[in-house]
């Protein structure tokens, strides 16, 4: 469903260019659990950040269930977004300003829905990720691990065909963490998501169906 | 669809109790200064209340005259405006009045009124509605009676809540027997003011002067703007006709009708003093100033929360936000904070000009609030909260939601 090809990512600033990701090819295929490992600063986030259509490559192809991403207007790629992709970050990204169920919400409302509607999938995405009874609290007044879980809920609440976690677990303990590895797991198995989680840890890599790793912005697989 | 932004904005402000509150401070003492000095100066400056005859008049105020000898800038004379004035074909109407003060004694009180002296055209020309009583009508004009309108404010001062008409007002030069009164509130302009009108005969020696200068100025009804420059055209055939009939004591005589406007520019041109019109321009500059800093201050506070709030736009657009729902959100927010902020600068200025009006601050004060004042600040405000909110946020909008997301981590 998500395809690379001869994916390539070059940030330039004023002084440097580092070369982010060199000649990547991967083929995401419906309901597969991936993980992508390698040492800080290869090129982890900014792979997962293209496959989200969060940012676009220098070079190489994407293409979104056979379509191109590059001719893509801003209102195809924010409908993509919306109805393919669920994020989670390893800074979790709420909106501080909106309770937790405003947060999960929030999918919902860039695309037709009433408020009944999203208030009631909200609900049951929280009641998924076990945080039913902190729907009216601020993030700023959870835990790490209660946020992640918010998070993961604003990712399922649209039923998105694939979800990628850059880190998930990187700013949790490992009881958390696995809780958290639990969710998606279970979301891969019994919902068949396809999940792509970037982590650094190899007992985690290791439940999942395959590992791509990478070293200097390179597949060394 | 507008109903979501609505929500989200309302949740967002609510949520922001500071920003909210700063954000409303700000705006509405903006808008609250603005429609205060907008009163303010209509009152003082402004050709007339909207909706009365005076604006679609002409003014003559000043005439230039000339000799090898010397220069007189002044008032045209009562005798210049009646022959070279008074007689122009497009007019509607043309009334010569001259202003003054006079003394008077109130209960051993010596107190100063504002005199205005007037033809019986002036009273056809303004149309006041009278409280009680009527204008003075030419034939009292022609003899010269020693006959007054007055305002109800000077009723109140000399003859209380009873009627005045019938009853003498002493004054410097003489005593007036009031035949009208007519509402202070009602009159339209600073040429127009007077606590007490009287016939502009009964000042023998100014009508019969027969200089071109004094102290008389006259006030010419248009038919409708668009006869403006015809009406100056003949006067000015007019004043090289004066030129002509003065040509043994003057060699130039310069004279023009103009807009209210253009008499307040007037004072820059050569030859005349600048102290008004400097006035003005010190006052109107202060004023931006005073503007100047809620509004950078506006600016800025927008600016940057919309850079601090990157991180919310990174991710709404990660969900699948398109940056037009992005600038659609941040339009509404602004716009409801707007609204909210003139709503309360509305029900400010109201009491603030009720209090200054109450207080006599200023004599003649009426203040009012200018509704075409108000919906111009309105609207400036909204385009500043276009410009400091909406606009970077549409820059953000533009970004990939990674360069949007780390905005937040800079
Ligand atoms: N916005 C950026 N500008 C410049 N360089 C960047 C930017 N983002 C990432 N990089 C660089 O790209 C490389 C890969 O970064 P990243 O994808 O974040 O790695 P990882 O997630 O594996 O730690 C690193 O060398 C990093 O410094
Ligand atoms: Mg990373």
């Amino acid at each position: 469903m998500i395809d690379l090809t001869h994916v390539e990512k070059v940030y330039r600033t004023s002084t440097i260019e580092t070369l982010a990701l060199k000649d990547i090819n991967l083929r995401i295929n419906p309901g597969a659990f991936l993980s992508i490992m390698g040492p800080s600063g290869s090129g982890k986030s900014t792979l997962l950040n293209i496959m989200g259509l969060l940012d676009d490559p220098t070079g190489g192809q994407v293409q979104v269930d056979g379509q191109q991403i590059a001719n893509m207007k801003d209102d195809e790629m924010a409908r993509l977004r919306n109805r393919r992709i669920g994020f989670v970050f390893q800074s979790y990204h709420l909106i501080n300003d909106l309770t937790v169920v405003d947060n999960v919400e929030m999918p919902l409302l860039y695309r037709k829905s009433t408020s009944a509607e999203r208030r009631q999938k909200a609900l049951a995405a929280l009641d998924k990720v076990g945080l039913s009874a902190r729907t009216r609290h601020f993030p700023t007044q959870l835990s790490g691990g209660q946020c992640q879980r918010v998070a993961i809920a604003r990712a399922i609440v649209g039923e998105p065909q694939i979800i990628l976690a850059d880190e998930p677990t990187g700013n949790l303990d490992s009881v958390m963490s696995d809780e958290i590895l639990d969710i998606l797991m279970n979301l891969n198995k019994n919902e068949g998501t396809t999940i792509v989680m970037v982590t650094h840890n190899q007992q985690m890599a290791e439940k999942t169906e395959r590992i791509v790793r990478l070293c200097d912005g390179s597949q060394v697989d | 669809m507008l109903k979501n932004y609505i929500k989200i904005a309302w949740k967002v402000l609510l949520r922001r109790k500071f920003f909210t509150f700063v954000s409303l401070f700000g705006i509405s003492f903006t808008l609250l200064v603005l429609m205060v000095a907008a009163a303010v100066i209509e009152q003082q400056y402004a050709p007339a209340r909207p909706g009365t005859p005076l604006e679609r008049c002409l003014y003559i105020d000043r005439i230039i005259a000339r000799n090898d000898r010397s220069a007189y800038v002044a008032s045209p004379s009562y005798g210049f405006l009646d022959k070279y004035a008074r007689s122009l074909k497009q007019a509607e109407a043309v009334s010569i009045t001259a202003p003054g003060s006079t003394l008077s004694y109130l209960r051993n009180h010596k107190i100063e009124l504002q005199l205005l002296y007037t033809d019986h055209v002036f009273w056809d020309l303004l149309a006041f509605d009278f409280l009680e009583g009527q204008p003075y009508d030419q034939a009292a004009v022609d003899n010269a009676d020693h006959v007054a309108v007055i305002t109800s404010r000077t009723r109140r001062q000399f003859f209380g809540d009873d009627s005045a008409l019938g009853r003498y007002i002493e004054i410097s030069t003489g005593s007036f027997r009031v035949v009208g009164v007519i509402p202070h509130e009602g009159i339209p302009s600073d040429r127009t003011w007077g606590d007490i009108y009287i016939p502009v005969t009964t000042n023998r020696a100014a009508v019969e002067r027969p200089q071109v200068w004094g102290r008389h100025r006259a006030l010419i009804l248009a038919p409708d703007e668009s006869h403006y420059d015809a009406i100056k055209a003949e006067f000015q055939e007019n004043v090289i006709r004066a030129q002509q009939d003065h040509a043994a004591d003057f060699d130039s005589i310069k004279s023009e009708a103009k807009t209210y406007l253009e008499l307040l520019l007037d004072p820059f041109e050569e030859d005349t003093g600048g102290g008004i019109g400097l006035a003005i321009v010190v006052l109107i500059t202060l004023m931006l100033l005073f503007m100047l800093f809620p509004a950078i201050n506006l600016i800025n506070m927008n600016s940057s929360r919309i850079i601090e709030r990157s991180s919310e736009i990174g991710v709404r657009k990660a969900f699948g936000a398109s940056s037009k729902t992005l600038v659609m959100q941040f339009l509404v927010e602004n716009v409801i904070l707007t609204l909210i902020g003139g709503a309360i600068a509305f029900v400010a200025a109201l009491v603030v000009l009720q209090v200054v009006t109450d207080a006599h601050i200023i004599p003649f004060g009426q203040f009012h609030i200018n509704f075409r004042v108000f919906s111009a600040a309105l609207v400036i405000s909204l385009i500043f909260g276009l410009l400091s909110g909406v606009i970077p946020a549409y820059r953000m909008s533009r970004l990939h939601p990674v360069r949007a997301l780390k905005g937040s981590d800079l």
